[in-house]
């Protein structure tokens, strides 16, 4: 069974190449804009994986990780937040995200996190 | 014919006399006895001698001399003399007395010259004899039929010779009859050479004329006469002289006239000389008068030592408006500004010249009416002969115009300055207002339109501050109406600046809205207002108003000129003023659109970059090597596209003060090893390091990182041509040095200042153009400054280019490792 990953970025073009890209990696892959599908998990549904955007159309990512973190269900699912602002891995680290990337950045560079976080 | 008598003659001289000229009646005397008797008998007349010869035996010729003289001064001696006794014998002549004329000496061999004075004297003595004969004649009472008669007239005579005065006794034809010696020298000849001659001879033909006249009259009525004549003497000097003329034995038909002339020459030189001083003097004292009352644009007055007005010039009563009876005997302080009298500045100035002897003033001085003006002046002190200050001369003039003009130039200096020294217009046009007061105005005030439309008063200035709180609440109170013919509102409907040379009450009353205004407008004591508009291209957005009225100064057309002129610059700085707004405005959005841009763009090219790499990825996997070849060129070209915006981003963070650094020590030489393997990779440049600076440097890894990166990347950038760059590692015990050499293009010295700046771009006519957004240099110098290092560069055209840069070794370290500059 293939791993899950969950991708929240309010940029389509970012949502469809990390898509492909983890598709193409065979990770099974579920997309959204705005997060909500991170306010219905459940125990039996949760990701191996959610790859975060800090700044998202009106609302924080960093707001959505910590409110995941701070949930017994979900505390235990690898974070990795996304930011084209490079300063912004401090604010991850604050939120208790795992880990952080900076946009643009190398797709081998960004799969040997998922790797690293999924294995 | 008279005779010649020798005494005691040798007879070689008496032969030589004898022979040598045709002198028959010589007779010498050698027997004392003889010579005794020889002059008793001239004394008794019984015999008539013209000349004697006395020879050089004689032990006394000068008692001989003198006792012939006594008897009859007509006769000539002669006295013969030898080498040795000659000048003794011309001393002894000349000051023995009762000696006449004739009395000679002559040394022995001259016989030639003793020969000539013999004949003379012969012939001489016989002419004056001739005319003693013709007094005698006449009927003068000359004592002399007994010889102590005789006696008496001839002591009187010689007597005569010595009187300080000409005396002349003339017939009355004007013969001359006798002349005493001062008569000789007033007309310069002796008497034997004027006895018998006309004495008007010695006058002009007019003053001979003037004599005759005088004489016949006072002849006729029986008076003397005294009178001035003039006559021109030899050498052409003039002789005025006093001639009193007296007739005497009136009544006999021949009577003689007894003349005394006295010389006044340097009397009448000395009295001229002393009129035509006082003629002088009453001219110069004349025209000195019409000088003081002539100088019309000068105030003169005279004081007393304590400051009183003792007179005054009519410039100082035209220029001052008081009458005489106003100022004559009052304290000259009238002429003083209430502060200056404040400041005891009347009392300073009579101090000051009484104490150097003069003071020089520049005041404000008060006319009758109140108006003031400038004075400019100097007070001297006025000493009589003993050296006493008897009074002060004040002399002053006005000279507002100057002194207007001179504050008028000084101020538009200062507030051209002033409009050029901030681009805050507010700010600007405040102190504008406030080097106005009090020099160019009393008041002073700026007003512009506000972003409503409405006018508001930017600034008011007056050198009392409560005043200035008064006339801000009178703004308040009474706003200016937008509608009315006169005033500010008026000049920037019209563009056109007003002046008010006098404020009248007239006036007053026509601008106040009502009552209590025109009251409060009476308050201020308005005298003279100017305003003129401040306009941009457009139209007109406000004025600046200046006003008088404590000082009492009244504007000119020439004040309005500058207050124009004033208005003009102040226009232009607002107009720069917003210019620079828009300008500032125009660079705050291009940073923002910076900022924004970077930002925006990294997310689009995050994506880009994936979707070529997994084609990348997937080409690898089905062997399609072009497109594998293809893919890769196009991520190469996405992560300059990367790096690109990534520098955009720094530089908007440097421009807002938000770039971060995560400082903590380093191994630089590593560092640079690092970046080196990296760049080598894909380029066709041999980069080689020099040295190595074996230090641990305090700083942000990653950013230095980035400033070694650029510098070589540039480096290979700008030598196409070469093959290699060499990086230069060293240090000190202060610094650790980094420098990249490349062997390319060069820049030309006009570029190396500049190269660090933000956006500059080093274009070349002649070599093609590089690439870049020219922001490399500047985030690197950025970067390098912020580490407290020095970022420089040495470069020739053609030869390459050396970028150093260098980093201290001892700073503050922060210790938590990130620092927000």
């Amino acid at each position: 069974m293939s791993k899950r990953i969950i991708v929240v970025d309010d940029d389509d073009g970012i949502l469809d190449a990390l898509e492909a890209m983890l598709d193409s990696a065979g990770y099974e892959v579920a997309t959204s804009s705005d997060g909500e599908i991170l306010e219905k998990l459940t125990k039996e549904n949760l990701p191996d994986l959610i790859l975060l955007d800090v700044l998202l159309s009106g609302k924080d990512g960093r707001e959505i990780c910590a409110s995941l973190k701070n949930n017994e269900i979900t505390n235990q699912v690898p974070i990795i937040m996304i930011s084209a602002e490079p300063t912004a891995a401090d604010g991850a680290k604050a939120c208790r995200a795992d880990d952080f990337i900076a946009k643009p950045f190398e797709m081998k560079e960004l799969m040997e996190k998922v790797d690293q976080y999924t294995s | 014919m008279g005779v010649l008598i020798g005494f005691q003659l040798d007879t070689s001289i008496e032969d030589r006399l004898k022979k040598s000229y045709d002198i028959p009646k010589l007779k010498n005397v050698d027997n004392e006895q003889k010579q005794q008797g020889i002059i008793t008998e001239i004394e008794k007349q019984t015999i008539e001698v013209d000349a004697v010869i006395l020879g050089t035996q004689i032990k006394d010729p000068i008692s001989i001399a003198q006792r012939l003289h006594f008897i009859d001064k007509n006769i000539s001696v002669i006295i013969l003399c030898t080498p040795e006794n000659y000048h003794h014998m011309l001393d002894a002549v000349q000051f023995a007395p009762f000696l006449g004329e004739e009395v000679s000496c002559h040394l022995i061999e001259n016989i030639h010259e003793i020969s000539e004075k013999v004949k003379y004297a012969v012939a001489n003595t016989q002419r004056r004899r001739e005319y003693q004969d013709a007094i005698t004649s006449m009927n003068v009472q000359i004592p002399g039929q007994n010889s102590i008669q005789l006696q008496t007239a001839r002591y009187v005579d010689r007597l005569l010779d010595f009187a300080p005065v000409g005396i002349v006794l003339v017939d009355n034809n004007y013969k001359v009859l006798a002349w005493n010696k001062k008569a000789e020298q007033l007309f310069g000849k002796p008497e034997r050479d004027v006895l018998g001659t006309s004495l008007l001879a010695f006058f002009s033909q007019i003053e001979q004329k003037r004599f005759i006249g005088f004489a016949a009259s006072s002849r006729s009525s029986a008076t003397s006469f005294k009178e001035i004549f003039k006559r021109e003497k030899r050498n052409r000097d003039t002789q005025v002289l006093e001639v009193n003329a007296t007739y005497l034995n009136h009544g006999t038909p021949n009577h003689p006239t007894l003349i005394i002339f006295e010389d006044i020459t340097a009397k009448v030189a000395e009295e001229q000389k002393r009129r035509i001083a006082e003629e002088n003097l009453a001219r110069s004292e004349e025209q000195f008068r019409l000088m003081v009352e002539g100088a019309r644009d000068f105030a003169i007055f005279m004081l007393t030592p304590d400051g009183k007005v003792m007179s005054w010039n009519s410039g100082a009563k035209d220029l001052l408006g008081y009458t005489e009876n106003e100022v004559i005997g009052k304290d000259f302080s009238f002429l003083f500004t209430p502060e200056d009298i404040k400041k005891k500045k009347a009392k300073t100035e009579i101090e000051a010249a009484i104490k150097d002897g003069r003071a020089e003033d520049d005041n404000w001085t008060i006319k009758k009416d109140g108006s003031r003006f400038f004075a400019t002046g100097v007070t001297t002190t006025v000493r009589d002969e003993k050296g006493d200050i008897i009074g002060l001369v004040k002399v002053f003039r006005d000279v507002t115009d100057r002194k207007a003009l001179e504050d008028n130039l000084a101020y538009l200096a200062e507030a051209s300055k002033i409009l050029s020294s901030s681009l805050d217009y507010k700010e600007t046009l405040s102190n504008i207002a406030k080097a106005a007061v009090p020099k160019i105005a009393d008041w002073c005030a700026v007003e512009l339109l506000n972003a409503g439309g409405k006018l508001e008063q930017v600034t008011v200035a007056h050198k009392d501050s409560a005043k200035v709180k008064w006339a801000k609440e009178l703004r308040k109170v009474a706003p200016p109406d937008m509608n009315a013919h006169h005033g500010l509102p008026n000049v920037m409907r019209t563009g056109k600046s007003e002046l008010y040379p006098v404020i009248t009450d007239d006036l007053l009353v026509r601008i106040a809205k009502d009552k209590k205004h025109l009251k409060l407008l009476r308050s201020i004591g308005f005298t003279s207002a100017m305003i003129v508009p401040l306009c941009n291209e457009k139209k007109c957005i406000g004025g600046i108003t200046f006003v008088n009225a404590e000082t009492k100064r009244n504007y000119k057309q020439s004040d309005l000129a500058m207050a124009e002129e004033l208005g003009n610059r102040a226009s232009l700085a607002l107009e720069n003023a917003g210019l620079y707004k828009t300008s500032q405005d125009a660079v705050a959005l291009r940073d923002n659109f910076i900022s924004v841009a970077s930002h925006e763009l990294r997310t689009p090219v995050t994506s880009v970059k994936i979707f070529t790499q997994l084609l990348h990825q997937h080409s690898l996997q089905i062997g399609d090597e072009k497109a594998i070849k293809h893919l890769s060129k196009m991520d190469k070209q996405l992560n300059k596209l990367i790096e690109l915006i990534y520098n955009l981003l720094n530089v908007s963070k440097i421009q807002a003060g938000r770039m971060e650094f995560a400082e903590k020590p380093f191994d630089i030489d590593a560092s640079v090893k690092e970046i080196v393997s990296v760049l080598q990779e894909g380029s066709k440049h041999k980069i080689m390091i020099d040295g190595g600076t074996n230090k641990i440097v305090y700083g942000d890894e990653e950013r230095i990182g980035q400033v070694v990166s650029n510098l070589i990347s540039n480096a290979i950038k700008y030598s196409p041509k070469a093959d290699k760059v060499v990086i230069h590692l060293s240090s000190d015990n202060n610094n650790v040095t980094v420098c990249i050499e490349d062997f390319g293009i060069g820049m030309a010295k006009e570029h190396l200042d500049r190269v660090f700046e933000r956006f500059y771009r080093v274009f070349d006519t002649t070599d093609k153009t590089f690439p870049g957004l020219g922001i490399g240099l500047y985030i690197s110098s950025e970067i390098v400054r912020r580490h407290h290092g020095k970022l420089w560069v040495e470069s020739d055209t053609g030869i390459g280019s050396k970028f150093y840069f260098s980093l201290p070794l001892q700073r503050d370290k922060k210790p938590n490792g990130v620092q927000v500059l």
